[in-house]
């Protein structure tokens, strides 16, 4: 098993997140579990159990033994304890979880353990208990395994890893497949998933946004299936300049903050202030979930599996927190969650550090390994076979977008490049400006843009702007970018002069980035406390990522490897003393290099070349909103539009303010001062 | 030499954790559980009016006041405010002397600005409740330029905001995590290095560490952990050329010096530690670099003529003048302990070890200490950087020493232009303690 000594150099995350070890503040078994403990002095019992902690990941999993790796003398507690991941959600004794929590109650061996359950189930005839297994491929992970084994691209490392992880999962050797139920192991792209994930949390967006300025007149520009989440909301506001004025005017509502990231979410629930935080997160689900949802619907309509129990899902992600993410439950918000299976969306986070370390010790290093074709969540969900949105362009060529449900089995890698962005934060912030651009303002932002202005401006301080081609004659519009303190904190504003005659630069759109706990703070502080009362933040939303450099850089990525040891097995490095600074670096700029590859085209800045890409994203952008059209069709009934009842219910968590442990506790260190 | 109680200052209504000196030595402010700051200054005597008969008539004279003295302080502002709900650990000044920081145990941070350059009202302008650390907060201290602030705390990080006057705003510029354990201190330590700047933080543990880091690029990093101490670290002091001054619960004070090259893998190497130097936890270090060297034969001549250095001299090594040695060690006050040892550099498990120093020719500073025994260690500061016992002054205090603090000593031509600052060729000590009270010195060399 890889425990913490997987984490990246670079990355600070698990470091940080691990405020107060279990020894000192776990303050949940002595209060809730043990409550008649407090006051036995009964000896520990004999035995080599003295202090340690069981963990239990999930409720319908094998039962756990505890983990080899917690150390007896980091746990006083003296008597046997269980803490599971839902615990450590409800609690807010330490900022998000202890690191041994997490590692050792999703790991490969539980998976692993699975394969073992199922072909047993399979032999004694019991096909209906048996849980197919899935596993989705973060893209951040692809661009890691791409840096670490020297491949061209991270389409390379994922077909590998598809091949990788069908070895890994697949049957025990003295096993014929032909007896197999289900004989597969079915590996996907989350890329996919996101595009339905994108939809909905820009959909949401718009619906939040234009709740606080007016309802449906916000809407300047022009219409997709996204605006449908609008159409329900009252309308407050007059037409014509009122209407603009309403649109441009500051929201008296904080920013919607971006809730991808599971250190960041953890920390706003359980912080003093978060009572001002939580209402403000965005709600969709991440892409990690979204994948979930969508995963055990393709594996349950696949024939092979169709006898069989709820699928399996496994995660791959770039960070430790993700395996917290995932023990929160689904269900939707409030009154419209529809009834739900109760069960988990991700039954188990790996990380691309412990899967390395699994695949080597069961095939050797993926750079041996041959490609093999993934399975596509999309294709299997059939939506071509649905009717078109009626609130969808349905006359529009297509140029950049695959027929969904086309005959090859696999995601379309040009398509999801298109939708991709660089950073490595997951494409959020891009989707949702363009969206918003394009329904409020009825600009088009081009592929890319954000990724250029990012490379144009890479220093505290600096700014860059690109130049929009706007559809309405006499406005211009650009939209710029300024750098904060560092580079993990910027601002990404659209800039629009609206009118010819009246020839004022107005701010419409600001977008901000916050990528590291010291940004998040800053920007925490921000929203809670204008800076004038009655002020707003200046934000209409911000990307708030707990890593500096966002999730490329995520702790459970692959370290670098000493150049001199480049076979060197992730336990043998591990120990080995942490890898400089400057190698983390290294890597994370090859890693960010080989994801960027991946990602959309650079715009040219002369204006017939913006025009064309300009043209050639409006297509695809169109053709995407069909597309999403019927998803949502296929996916949640005929009328089912982006935010409306069906996809609230299904792709959108509830966050929840966690009270701190009052003073008054026996185990609480308040008190203590020293 | 002698130390002379000049005044106690009263007020607080519980123990007193902390006491910080304004850069123009001017103010000082302090404060504790009572969740109060002040601020105290010397007391300036009103004149004086007397009514008598004189010749059969009543007469009004005026007694002209006399001039303000370093023996009577008095509080000239209390800073109270709702946020520090918990004991305010820590105060800072900015340079400038119109911003003044304060920390408490409840995680709370409060930015204070003086109303006017020439007033004592002060005025909380930004105010952070559990928006940077996530519990008590144990010290403060900004940066020498006043670019940037330190705090530091028991969640085990160490934050750097970036200050800026406008608009006033404190934001966080690096959030740091190293340390395995509570960090107890932070203080700031000029040391030049190339293409950088020169402004390097030092933070000290309950891990037994101290941890170096400096700012590259947009981010402080950590450059090196100093290992050594046997136990908690309560507090660093920078001394004359970048070395540092570390105090411990393991009953001794170490020097670190500056590391003569790179290749050493740490910005500082062990250079000097002095064990037992209290016989109960060291909590506070502080430091005065006076304005003029004082020749060594010159101070020996002054004060203890003729004497003959003691034989346990010797085991000092040769790199401690012995004359000089032997006769700081005879000062008024004989150490309370015996054995306390002076070991150049660390054979044990401290990394690299500075080479032994040249022999001492002048003093050039001063450090003091202060402990839980109650008493307050004075050591000379030599030219050679090692420091060496002067005296210990048992009962200083009637309960344990939380804080020791030097005046700082003005150039004269600087300290001319600052009103109102009083004797400022003085060397004056703050010290301040659970007993509620702060006490002033006069250290006379």
């Amino acid at each position: 098993m890889s425990g913490p000594s997987s984490f990246s150099g670079a990355a600070l995350l698990s470091d940080l997140n691990d405020f107060i070890g279990p020894s000192q503040a776990c303050v949940l078994p002595p209060v809730s579990r043990l409550p008649s403990e407090k006051n036995t002095t009964a000896a520990p019992p004999a035995g080599g159990n003295t202090g340690m902690i069981a963990i239990e990941g999930q409720v319908d999993a094998p039962p756990t033994p505890a983990p080899p790796t917690a150390p007896a003398d980091d746990l006083p507690l003296e008597k046997k304890v269980e803490i599971t991941l839902a615990d450590c959600l409800a609690c807010s004794g330490c900022v998000t979880s202890a690191e041994a929590v997490l590692v050792n109650s999703q790991s490969t061996t539980e998976v692993l353990r699975l394969v073992e359950t199922n072909h047993r189930l399979a032999q004694e005839g019991k096909t209906s208990e048996i849980r197919p297994i899935c596993v989705t491929i973060a893209p951040q992970i692809a661009a890691s395994f791409a840096a670490r084994y020297q491949l061209a691209s991270p389409a390379e490392a994922r077909g590998r890893l598809a091949h990788a992880i069908r070895r890994l999962f697949g049957l025990p050797a003295d096993v014929d497949p032909a007896e197999a139920t289900p004989a597969r192991i079915w590996v996907f792209d989350e890329r996919e998933a996101r595009r339905v994930g994108l939809a909905e949390a820009a959909a949401e967006f718009l619906h939040r946004f234009c709740a606080a300025r007016g309802g449906p007149a916000a809407l300047q520009g022009c219409s997709t299936v996204l605006a449908a989440s609008v159409a329900g909301l009252p309308a407050r506001s007059a037409s014509g300049p009122a209407r603009r004025a309403a649109a441009a005017a500051p929201a008296s509502a904080g920013p919607i903050l971006a809730s991808a990231c599971p250190g960041w979410t953890c920390y706003a629930e359980k912080h003093a202030r978060a009572a001002l935080y939580v209402p403000m997160l965005a709600t969709t689900s991440s892409a990690t979930r979204v994948a979930g949802a969508l995963a055990r619907r393709a594996v349950a309509a696949d024939a092979t599996a169709r006898q069989a129990g709820r699928p399996f899902h496994v995660s791959v992600q770039m960070c430790y927190d993700k395996k917290l993410e995932a023990a929160r439950r689904s269900g939707g918000l409030g009154d419209e969650a529809a009834p739900t299976d109760g069960g988990l969306d991700v039954d188990c986070v790996l990380t691309a550090g412990e899967l390395d370390a699994a695949i080597r010790a069961a095939t050797g290093p993926l750079d041996g390994l041959p490609s093999e074709q993934l399975d596509s969540l999309l294709a299997s969900l059939g939506p071509s076979d649905c009717p078109s949105h009626p609130a969808s362009p349905s006359n529009l060529a297509s140029p950049a977008s695959a027929t969904p449900g086309s005959p090859t089995p696999g995601p379309d890698e040009d398509l999801l490049s298109d939708m991709e962005e660089d950073a490595g934060a997951g494409g959020l912030l891009e989707y949702l400006l363009r969206a918003a651009a394009y329904e409020l303002f009825g600009l088009v932002l081009p592929f890319g843009a954000v990724a250029h202005l990012r490379r144009a401006a890479p220093t505290p301080g600096s700014r860059a702007s690109l130049p929009l081609a706007p559809f309405t004659p006499g406005q211009t519009a650009r939209l710029e970018t300024r750098v904060g303190r560092n580079a993990d904190t910027r601002d990404f504003v659209l800039l629009l002069v609206a009118d010819a005659d009246d020839p004022v630069e107005r701010e419409v759109l600001t977008f901000g980035t916050a990528y590291g706990f010291r940004n998040i703070q800053n920007v925490a502080r921000r929203v809670t406390r204008p800076a004038r009362p009655g002020a707003g933040s200046g934000w209409d939303f911000v990307e708030m990522m707990a890593c500096p450099g966002a999730c490329l850089n995520g702790a459970g990525q692959l370290r670098p490897v000493d150049p001199d040891k480049p076979d060197m097995s992730p336990e043998e490095a591990a120990l080995l003393p942490p890898p400089s600074p400057e190698a983390a670096r290294a890597l994370l700029r090859l890693v960010a290099e080989l994801y960027g590859a991946d990602a959309g085209r650079t715009p040219a800045t002369d204006s017939d070349a913006l025009q064309a890409l300009t043209a050639r994203t409006h297509a695809a952008w169109l053709a995407e909103m069909a597309w999403v059209g019927r998803a949502y069709g296929a996916l949640f009934g005929q009328d089912a539009i982006p935010y409306g009842p069906a996809a609230r219910a299904a792709l959108h968590v509830r966050y929840n303010v966690i009270e701190a442990p009052k003073d008054s506790d026996p185990v609480s260190l308040a008190s203590v001062e020293w | 030499m002698s130390v002379e109680l000049l005044d106690t200052l009263m007020g607080h209504e519980d123990r007193v954790w902390h006491a910080a000196w304004s850069a123009c030595g001017r103010w000082l402010a302090t404060c504790g559980g009572d969740r109060t700051i002040r601020i105290w200054a010397p007391l300036i005597p009103r004149p004086r009016t007397v009514t008598q008969m004189v010749d059969g008539v009543m007469t009004k004279q005026v007694h002209e006041a006399p001039p303000p003295s370093l023996e009577r302080w008095s509080c000239v502002a209390r800073l109270k405010t709702h946020l520090h709900q918990r004991t305010v650990r820590a105060v800072a000044w900015r340079h400038c002397g119109r911003f003044l920081v304060s920390v408490a145990f409840d995680a709370s941070m409060v930015l204070w600005q003086r109303t006017s350059d020439t007033s004592n009202e002060w005025t909380p302008v930004i105010e952070i409740e559990q928006e940077g650390h996530g519990a008590e907060i144990k010290s403060v201290a900004w940066s020498p330029d006043g670019s940037f602030l330190a705090t530091c705390s028991r969640d085990k990080r160490v934050i750097v905001w970036a200050f800026c006057e406008n608009p006033l705003e404190l934001e966080i510029a690096s959030d740091l995590y190293g340390h395995g354990q509570d960090v107890k201190h932070v203080a700031w330590v000029d040391l030049p290095a190339e293409g950088e700047s020169s402004q390097c933080l030092v933070s000290s543990s309950y891990d037994d560490t101290i941890m170096v880091w400096r700012l590259r690029g947009d981010d402080f990093e950590c450059t090196g952990v100093l290992k050594g101490h046997k136990s908690t670290v309560w507090a660093t002091a920078a001394l004359s050329g970048s070395r540092i001054a570390s105090v411990s619960d393991d009953l001794s004070l170490r020097i670190w010096e500056p590391a003569p090259s790179q290749d050493l893998g740490s910005p500082f190497i062990s250079k000097q530690t002095i064990s037992q130097a209290h016989s109960r936890p060291i909590y506070s270090v502080s430091h005065c670099a006076l304005p003029a060297a004082i020749p060594l034969d010159a101070f020996v001549a002054r004060h203890a003529p003729g004497q003959v250095p003691p034989a346990d001299v010797v085991r000092l090594g040769p790199a401690i003048d012995a004359a000089a040695v032997g006769t700081l060690a005879a000062a008024d006050d004989p150490p309370q302990h015996e054995g306390e040892d002076v070991v150049m550099g660390d054979a044990g498990d401290t990394g690299p070890v500075a080479e032994a120093p040249g022999p001492a020719s002048a003093i050039i500073g001063l450090v003091a200490t202060g402990a839980g025994d109650n008493a307050v260690g004075l050591f000379a500061e030599m030219d050679n950087g090692t420091v060496v016992p002067l005296r210990r002054h048992g009962r200083a205090h009637s309960l344990e020493l939380n804080s020791v603090a030097f005046r700082p000593l003005l150039r004269p031509d600087l300290a001319a232009r600052i009103p109102g600052l009083v004797d400022p060729q003085q060397v004056v000590l703050a010290t301040a303690s659970d007993d509620g009270t702060i006490r002033i010195w006069r250290v006379s060399l």
